[in-house]
């Protein structure tokens, strides 16, 4: 669905090198994570793809085409939501729909089965601009849906909302993935990849470290552990310890003898952890 | 299954008409219909005390000042608010035509000045108005002083820095007018694009022969053209890709 070839991105005002020389593959019908930090290269790269930033070297192919040879055509088959809602504040939901929806050719005619689908329906004759950033958000996710595209994109689809608000949008994520959708999806939130995504990739500084499943990626890269909380000389303290070789572990060992336990811990390795070790940086927004 | 229904109309003059339809509706939910319907009702009741001499001559300069100053201030105001919305951002991910959302503004606006300059005319003014040359000089009007706020919309980053940056060229456009007072047969004062198009507002309420009318259609219909092109270049680098 997308292939990305030696992609490179200089942007022409500051002159900073953005993208440098990254490729992948996304197929048909999966949910890509574009991991990394604010200033990795994430959204760039996002853009590039989708056409909001020209002058790249190497290839964007999309749906069978170099990104330079679409037109605007493109949007009739891919639906974007970006990291803030796109939307007329002083109209209300339905009146956003039916607006925005007239500009494509499949334009949707059922708007109350979408605002069902993100729980809105009761909301439909509501001004946006009383709305919460959870209602926003979800009512831009249908917005950025209703046109029924194959390939979606969605920078931080979950970014500032509460669990509620977090968990709907994860779940038409995986709904638009179980009816063949292909999703191209960047966020810095570690457990929302591991919890949607079939492949991820990790980008730093515009180059990309690693691409694999969440899961063989936490496997082969990550360390599972015992984390310890005890008192010491009268100081409670915490210490983890790698999971393998626990048995020999002299230190480990030391503590479990000489001071007093107060909980034990183990833990697998996650995403965030594997990032960390590929990268050296944190995963702050 | 998210229901849908391919819609087999031309797709270019659908989109362009829904687009239009949400600037109306964005306009008049913004309150800008209001403000018009205000100012519309005070002009009438200061032309009612007025009569028809005094009229022939306010009337053309207010219903100029009509398409040409609120268009100006109006496109800026919208144009920033959406910005603010992320209605920018929006129309870029749709199949929208930049050219489309630029007609759809200059169209919209035009709407809103000729039926607010009709409205007054209509009712106000008694004696014979060349209804034909007024239509004619408010569109080129609107559309050449909506375009002009569109560039300086572009380069602004908010509705206030616009509010700012709008002033000298609101002079710079507005203060070649007050020459033809001193002027009136000036010939070179019609190549003044604002100049012009007051000419043709004039027109409609005093003597303007036709082969001047067509020569100041002709000259403002080309100014917009070569505008409208300049903008939409402008604005796809400006507004859209940074």
């Amino acid at each position: 669905m997308i292939h990305i070839d030696n992609l490179n991105y200089v942007y022409p005002k500051s002159g900073k090198h953005a993208i440098k020389g990254i490729d992948f593959n996304i197929e048909k019908g999966e949910i890509f994570g574009f991991l990394g930090p604010s200033g990795a290269g994430k959204t760039t790269t996002q853009r590039l793809i989708i056409g909001l930033l020209t002058g790249y070297d190497g290839q964007i192919e999309i749906l069978g085409k170099e990104r330079r040879l679409w037109q605007k055509d493109i949007f009739e088959k891919i639906g974007v939501a970006f990291d803030f809602p796109n939307l007329y504040l002083k109209l209300t939901a339905l009146e956003n729909l039916k607006l925005i929806g007239s500009y494509y050719k499949n334009c949707p005619k059922d708007f109350d089965s979408l605002l069902d689908m993100v729980g809105l329906l009761s909301d439909k004759h509501q001004r946006v601009e009383h709305f919460s950033k959870g209602m926003k958000m979800r009512l831009n996710f249908i917005r950025s849906i209703m046109h029924d595209p194959d390939v979606m994109f969605f920078d931080e689809p979950t970014s500032g909302l509460d669990p509620v608000n977090a968990r709907i949008i994860k779940e038409q994520i995986l709904y638009m993935k179980s009816k063949g959708k292909t999703i191209f999806l960047t966020t810095h939130n570690m457990t929302v990849a591991e919890q949607l995504c079939d492949h991820v990739a990790f980008i730093n500084d515009g180059v990309l470290s690693a691409i694999d499943t969440p899961s063989n990626l936490m496997v082969e890269h990550g360390t599972a552990y015992v984390k310890l909380r005890y008192i010491h000389n009268q100081q409670e303290m915490e210490t983890a310890f790698p999971l393998s070789g626990i048995g020999d572990n002299k230190a480990f060992k030391e503590i479990l003898e000489q001071d007093r336990i107060i909980t034990i811990h183990s833990g697998e390795a996650t995403l965030e952890d594997v990032f960390i070790k590929f990268t050296g940086r944190k995963l702050i927004g | 299954m998210i229901p849908t229904k391919p819609n087999a109309s031309d797709a270019y003059g659908q989109r362009l008409l829904s687009a239009l339809k949400a600037d109306i509706l964005f306009q008049f939910k913004q309150g800008f219909y209001f403000v018009y319907l205000i100012l519309s009702l005070f002009y009438l009741i200061v032309f009612y005390q007025l009569d028809n001499l005094w009229l022939s001559y306010i009337m053309p300069i207010v219903l100029f000042m009509d398409p040409s100053v609120l268009g100006l201030f109006f496109i800026g105001g919208i144009l920033l608010l959406e910005k603010e919305q992320g209605i920018l951002s929006l129309m870029y991910v749709t199949p929208l035509r930049i050219w489309e959302y630029i007609l759809s503004k200059v169209i919209s606006l035009c709407f809103i000045s000729l039926m607010a300059v009709l409205l007054i005319s209509i009712i106000a003014y008694k004696d014979n108005v060349n209804y034909i040359y007024l239509v004619v000089g408010v569109i080129l009007t609107s559309v050449f002083f909506t375009l002009c706020g569109f560039l300086v919309a572009t380069r602004s980053k908010s509705v206030n820095d616009f509010f700012v940056k709008i002033i000298p060229w609101m002079m710079l456009l507005i203060l070649p007018c007050f020459l033809l007072v001193f002027y009136p047969n000036l010939v070179v004062l019609g190549l003044i694009p604002s100049v012009a198009s007051l000419k043709l507002v004039w027109g409609a309420y005093h003597p303007l022969s036709f082969l001047e009318f067509i020569i100041l259609v002709l000259y403002m219909t080309s100014l917009n053209v070569i505008l409208l092109k300049y903008t939409y270049r402008i604005f796809q680098n400006k507004m859209v890709l940074e």
